[in-house]
């Protein structure tokens, strides 16, 4: 021990014989010397800095460039680091245990760990479809710990260099020690350019949030969206291309089921449903084409807000609007809803990632590995608990035409959320006894999708492997055929056993009462004498439907009773509610319907709601209630027994409709499904003897 | 012994502490980490509004209504014994405020249901759940007087209407019910008889609801207008029991059962009536009607007819003289599809036309119904349309939660302005308890002025309003002649509640009592025309509405800092005009009316009792 200096700043006393060859210097001078341990450390300081902002600050270009550049940095810095690491490991082992030591070990722990799950993260980011949060968890409280043991084992060490600078030894490890601090520095810096550089050079597309030059702002310019209650959240138009693309949620890997549950669903064909059109066009023509954007909230969300819905445009519509109606966006973009329904909502564009609205860049995988390496902005942007939540189903599920449209004022229409609200399945408060719209309309499917597991409802985990389905059964077996979907065989079968009440929902079977949706009951007479009149009684029973049955546009859906007795030779004796040659519905039938009318009483036949004032007819049963209708005709006299089947029949279009939107040349008719049935036999024989 | 160690040493066992600190920083922070709060269903969701929602503003009137049922000595129970889901069970019953005995004091009669409708005759003439008549003690008590007058009226009784059916000067009652209408004619000494055949009012069974007087044709003696709800067949009532979760059967959907025919009584004068409503076109077929009133909409001086339906769109029948109704409904744009149960009418915004407000079933919202003359352009042929104001104005969306029962326009703090009452219960069986239905709480709107509307005020305006009932029928009448309006509900199954108007009474007002001479005597379709401190005020005599239930027939009128009425206007259905001038307030005026029509002149008879507002 003869350097000189005081013992703390002393050589470890059997250096590695390797540090010796190197060079003549002190060893603490070429350990500062070595461009290796600069590298190392530059690096580390550009791998801490980057994940502390990737962390601390919101969502932005440069962040994500910051994520790109984070994991190549952190690829490029493994092999320097296990090569110093273990040098430097070696050269100090043997040394007395001293805080400095205790801190590199800390140092040395921290770096290895935020290491390894920095390469489990980006594993999962390129090869899973999402980063696991325990590795995540890991990764963060790992640079932490970096942080909070690289510091004081390096400052230690230059503080105590600092205060023995009288001592003239320490001159050349002075020395050493700056030209580490700038040649670190300097590392790190070029790492900084280079994520500027791509910063810089990163071209987004352009998106045009901007309405058309010769737009009507028909209700002044405060409103450019009205007699729509949708808004959006910068009050201005939105680029149909920030809402549309959901194709693209259904690439790689990521949620394809969902997106091709979507296809077929309601939801996205609610703009390019044929008959949708046709009602719009015949209102655009009437009524004025801005008025049609009363539809466009909630049936053509991004044709409305690219401003399509206006004079110039004869469709109407955007071609992306068109075919993808109530987009993925379109729902997860809404920031707000209001109870009053009707498109009463405000809608926000997400912050985008790189490359996401550009599907033809050959760097579209860099978007992928940003979604899933970096998914706070996606999870947070697109998913809320207030989707959980009937209000926001509300926001188009209740809807109401108002003087702007009718030039007569407020008139209630279909109202499914009030319906429900007040019905029977509904407890605030309560999960284990309430059925909300997505319990039954988006049942839980068994997947592998990302956005799988949720441990907000009472009945489901994190890790459940369920995802809600986004095919929202419900009442439409009609479209999805007609349009020639994809799939869209499917999704009406399907519809079909959901109207039956058919489609098993497990997680909330302990809910409700098995069985038909809305099942009949038939009652009639065991016994008949001849030629006396045979009364039928038929109870119709909303028994699963969480709002009242039908539901909808009732001037358009109908659903009857349909009765046929026959003798034992199969001649029909009495009928009632048969459908003719023609597909119309014998009249006189037992119907649930409405018959909205206009202002001079005339029947609205057309779904022409601008006109309607008043509805002369409706019939419609809340959840719970039940109905009955009567049938009576005579009992033949020379028949010996009588068979009576009922049939609760359903369809989505009534014909008249279909004739007046397709020609009746066409022949287009609505399916017609059985939604329950009952029989019963009736044995017909004189009274005399026995009575 | 800490400084015993050597620096070397404690330098390391900082370190290690400053480890050992991060480690636990980092346990700490998982273990705090909470997942994240269950969603439950109802609870606030960031993210959802309620534009439509409304404070209580800071200058609502310190006005409450205290139930002093019990201390009035009023002991009425609605039904006896325990329902049996059958649809007639449920819809009553009404009340009626009248002077029967002219002492100037409203007395009340109060309908009701004996009880099940499986109940034998016997059974239902033992009921304790008989109509009942209070007699106001002028002190603020009541004694129940019915079997002592001669009304033992058990059955399933829905509505009482009082009139002067002969014009002899002393109210007559009708009783409406599921059976047949009842007439208790008025002796004069406080005794009635019940001269329904008689009359002829008796003949027709079925489910009758609502009633209404007016003169229609003006010739001096009041008409009845009588609704008819559904033809109730108890074999569906029978037949309703199912394997199925059936919450609510059969036999309480209105939807179950075809509507009942409304009935229109034309007083021949000689103590009989003739039914026309087949012949004069207002029987309304289809209509599952509760509630009927009569109104002179459209200011043609005949009073028009605006019925509300359950289940079914409502009808207005405009009346334009000489027997000729027709039927407006859609062109006046109040066909309203919506289940209705009450309605009011009134000129709530002031601008001189009589608006109408109606109360639904659950998820329907209430609808205030703008009478648009008001707003027609001059030169254009006025032609009568409503437009439905009720989310505007306050009175809407608030009353989704709500089925909606009795209800009228009042001025309760006499501030001038008309103010909305509505009585709420529903029809929906409790799932608990499904021989009873659930209970609801009432509203109290007032009116904020024509270009606010109107704000609840319930929370303030008693405790009434913080209890559950299924009310149905509820009436106003200023039964202790204090100046201020006082309100009677029914409950089915239920008490009757007696709520006392209790406010500061710093505000001004008079009552009119009018007395027919050519017109029919209660001066049944007057309109009154009042100009108080710069603000002038209409109403129409008899023409309130509400459910099954009629308040008084003295016109009320809130004054507010006004002491002098400036001018009081009444045209009389008869075709005469009276004009009054510089009126001292505070007071009940009887005011007959001139033999002859005439171009002025004041008759005026202030009579007792008039006292100031407490």
């Amino acid at each position: 021990m003869s350097s000189g200096l005081p013992e703390s700043l002393q050589d470890p006393p059997r250096a590695p014989p390797v540090m010796r060859t190197s060079s003549d210097a002190h060893p603490r001078v070429r350990e500062w010397q070595s461009r290796q341990v600069a590298l190392v450390a530059g690096l580390l300081l550009f791998e801490s800095l980057s994940g502390l902002s990737i962390y601390l600050l919101p969502f932005s270009v440069t962040n994500q460039v910051q994520v790109l550049l984070h994991t190549a940095v952190g690829l490029a810095f493994l092999a320097p680091y296990l090569h110093y690491q273990i040098r430097h490991w070696r050269l100090y082992r043997a040394t007395r245990m001293t805080h400095v030591k205790l801190t590199g070990y800390f140092s040395m722990v921290a770096t290895t760990v935020a290491l390894l799950s920095g390469l489990v993260l980006s594993y999962q980011a390129v090869f899973w479809t999402r980063i696991s949060h325990v590795w995540d968890g890991v990764h963060v409280v790992a640079t932490f710990g970096v942080v909070a043991a690289v510091l004081p084992h390096l400052l230690i060490v230059v503080v105590r260099n600092l205060r023995a600078r009288h001592l003239e030894a320490i001159g050349p490890i002075l020395t050493a020690q700056r030209r580490f601090g700038t040649r670190s520095a300097a590392v790190a810096g070029v790492a900084f350019v280079v994520l500027g550089a791509a910063v810089l050079a990163y071209r987004p597309v352009r998106l045009v949030d901007r309405l058309p030059s010769d737009y009507h702002y028909a209700y002044g310019g405060g409103a450019p969206f009205a007699p729509s209650l949708a808004r959006t959240s910068s009050g201005g138009a939105i680029d149909p291309r920030a809402l549309g693309g959901s194709q693209s949620c259904g690439t790689a890997g990521c949620h394809v089921e969902i997106t091709k549950e979507w296809e077929v669903s309601a939801h996205r064909y609610a703009a390019k449903d044929p008959s949708f059109r046709a009602v719009q066009r015949v209102m655009g023509e009437q009524n004025g084409p801005e008025t049609t954007r009363y539809c466009g909230g909630c049936h053509d969300p991004i044709s409305l807000f690219a401003g399509a819905k206006d004079l110039s445009q004869d469709a109407l519509t955007n071609p992306t609007g068109l075919d993808e109606g109530v987009s993925c966006i379109a729902c997860h973009g809404i920031q707000e809803t209001d109870i009053k329904g009707n498109a009463a909502y405000v809608i926000a564009q997400p912050k985008r990632y790189l490359f996401e609205l550009d599907a033809d860049s050959t760097f579209r995988p860099v978007r992928d590995f940003l979604i899933r390496a970096y998914p706070r902005q996606h999870v947070t942007s697109l998913e809320h608990r207030r989707f959980k939540s009937p209000e926001f189903c509300a926001a188009c599920h209740k809807q109401f035409i108002d003087k702007e449209i009718n030039n007569v004022g407020w008139v209630q229409l279909q109202n499914q959320y009030d319906n429900w609200r007040k019905s029977r399945w509904n407890h605030p408060g309560d999960p284990r006894k309430t059925v909300e719209c997505r319990e039954c309309h988006m049942p839980l499917e068994s997947s592998d999708d990302p956005a799988s597991g949720d441990e907000l409802d009472y009945n489901r985990t994190a890790d459940d492997g369920k995802h809600r389905s986004h095919r929202f059964l419900g009442g439409n077996q009609f479209i999805p055929v007609q349009l020639r979907l994809a799939g869209g065989a499917e999704q009406a079968r399907l519809t079909e056993k959901w109207l039956r009440g058919e489609i098993r929902i497990p997680e909330i079977e302990e809910k409700w009462r098995p069985g038909p949706a809305v099942p009949i009951e038939l009652s009639a007479p065991r016994t008949v004498a001849p030629g006396e009149p045979v009364h039928l009684g038929v109870m119709v029973l909303n028994n699963k439907p969480g709002h009242d049955f039908p539901t909808g546009p009732l001037d358009i859906i109908q659903s009857w009773l349909e009765v046929v007795v026959t003798d034992e030779g199969g001649r029909r004796v009495f009928t009632s509610g048969i459908t003719d040659a023609r597909h119309f519905i014998e009249p006189g039938a037992f119907i649930f319907k409405a018959e909205p009318v206009d202002r001079y009483g005339k029947l609205i036949d057309r779904h022409n709601l601008w006109e309607m004032v008043g509805v002369r007819y409706r019939r419609s049963l809340f959840p719970g209630f039940s109905d009955r209708a009567e049938f009576t005709f005579a009992a033949p006299a020379r028949s010996s027994t009588l068979h009576v089947s009922v049939r609760l029949q359903y369809r989505k279009f009534n014909q008249f409709l279909l004739n007046e939107l397709f020609g009746e040349t066409e022949d287009v008719t609505a399916p017609i499904t059985t939604l329950s049935s009952a029989e019963q036999g009736i044995r017909v024989a004189a009274r005399g003897g026995r009575e | 012994m800490w400084k015993e160690l050597p620096r070397r040493k404690r330098q390391v066992v900082f370190a290690a502490a400053g480890g050992a600190l991060f480690l636990s920083a980092v346990a700490v922070a998982a273990s705090l980490r909470r997942p994240p709060r269950e969603y439950l269903p109802g609870e606030t969701v960031e993210g959802v509004t309620r534009d439509l929602a409304r404070d209580l503003p800071p200058d609502y009137p310190r006005v409450a209504f205290h139930d002093v049922t019990r201390s009035a000595g009023i002991a009425f129970r609605h039904f006896s014994g325990t329902r049996t889901s059958q649809l007639p069970e449920d819809m009553g019953s009404g009340a009626a405020w009248g002077d029967y005995d002219g002492d100037g004091w409203p007395d009340l009669f109060v309908a009701n249901e004996v009880g099940p409708l499986t109940m034998s005759p016997a059974g239902a003439s033992r009921s304790p759940a008989r109509c009942a008549l209070y007699h106001n003690n002028r002190d603020g008590t009541f004694t129940e007087v019915a079997l002592r007058a001669g009304i033992d009226h058990r059955g399933w009784a829905m509505a009482g209407a009082w009139a002067d059916v002969d014009n002899d000067g002393d109210l007559d009652l009708v009783v409406t019910g599921y059976g047949h209408l009842a007439l208790y004619r008025n002796d004069g000494n406080g005794t009635f008889a019940e001269e329904g055949r008689r009359a002829r009012l008796a003949g027709p069974e079925g489910f009758w609801t609502g009633e209404a007087w007016g003169d229609y044709d003006r010739d001096g003696y009041p008409d009845l207008y009588v609704t008819g709800y559904v033809r109730y067949d108890t074999l569906v009532a029978r037949a309703s029991a199912s394997r199925y979760d059936v919450e609510n059967p059969a036999a309480i959907n209105p939807s179950t059962f075809h509507g009942e025919r409304n009935l229109l009584f034309h007083n021949d004068r000689d103590g009989t009536f003739t039914e026309v409503a087949r012949r004069l076109g207002v029987t309304d077929p289809d209509g599952r009607s509760l509630s009927a009133v009569w109104a002179d909409l459209d200011g043609n001086g005949w009073p028009d007819l605006y019925v509300a339906n359950d289940v079914s769109d409502n009808v207005l029948y405009l009346n334009l003289g000489d027997g000729i109704f027709q039927d407006v409904s859609e062109r006046a744009q109040v066909g309203d599809y919506r289940s209705a149960m009450g309605v009011a009418t009134g000129d709530w915004n002031g601008d001189g036309t009589t608006d109408l407000f109606i109360t639904h079933w659950l998820a329907q919202e209430n609808a205030l119904y703008d009478n648009q003359l008001a707003q027609t352009s001059s030169g254009a042929e006025p032609a009568l349309t409503f437009r439905d104001e009720a989310d505007r104005y306050g009175v809407g969306q608030v009353a989704l939660d709500d089925v909606g029962w009795g209800t009228f326009f009042f001025d309760y703090d006499n501030d001038g302005r008309l103010d909305l009452f509505a009585v709420n219960g529903s029809t929906l069986q409790r799932r608990d308890a499904p021989r009873q239905l659930v209970p609801m709480s009432s509203r109290l709107f007032w009116n904020g002025g024509a270009d606010a509307g109107f704000y609840e005020t319930s929370r303030v305006g008693g405790a009434y309003f913080g209890r559950k009932y299924v009310g149905r029928g509820a009436a106003y009448a200023d039964y202790d002649n204090d100046g201020d309006l006082d309100v009677f509900v029914v409950n089915n199954g239920g008490p009757g509640v007696l709520l006392r108007n209790d406010g500061p009474g710093r505000n001004h007002w008079l009552e009119v009592d009018l007395r027919g001479k050519r017109s029919n005597r209660f001066g049944l379709g007057a309109k009154l025309r009042l100009v108080a401190g710069g603000r002038a005020q209409r109403r129409e005599v008899g023409a309130d509405g509400s459910y099954l239930s009629q308040s008084a027939l003295t016109a009320h009128f809130g004054l507010g800092r006004a002491g002098v009425i400036d001018t009081l206007e009444i045209d009389w259905p008869g075709g005469g005009r009276q004009r009054l001038v510089h009126l001292s307030a505070d007071r009940r005026l009887v005011i007959e009316e001139e033999p002859a029509p005439s171009s002025g002149g004041a008759a005026e008879a202030p009579t007792s009792p008039s006292r100031r507002a407490r």
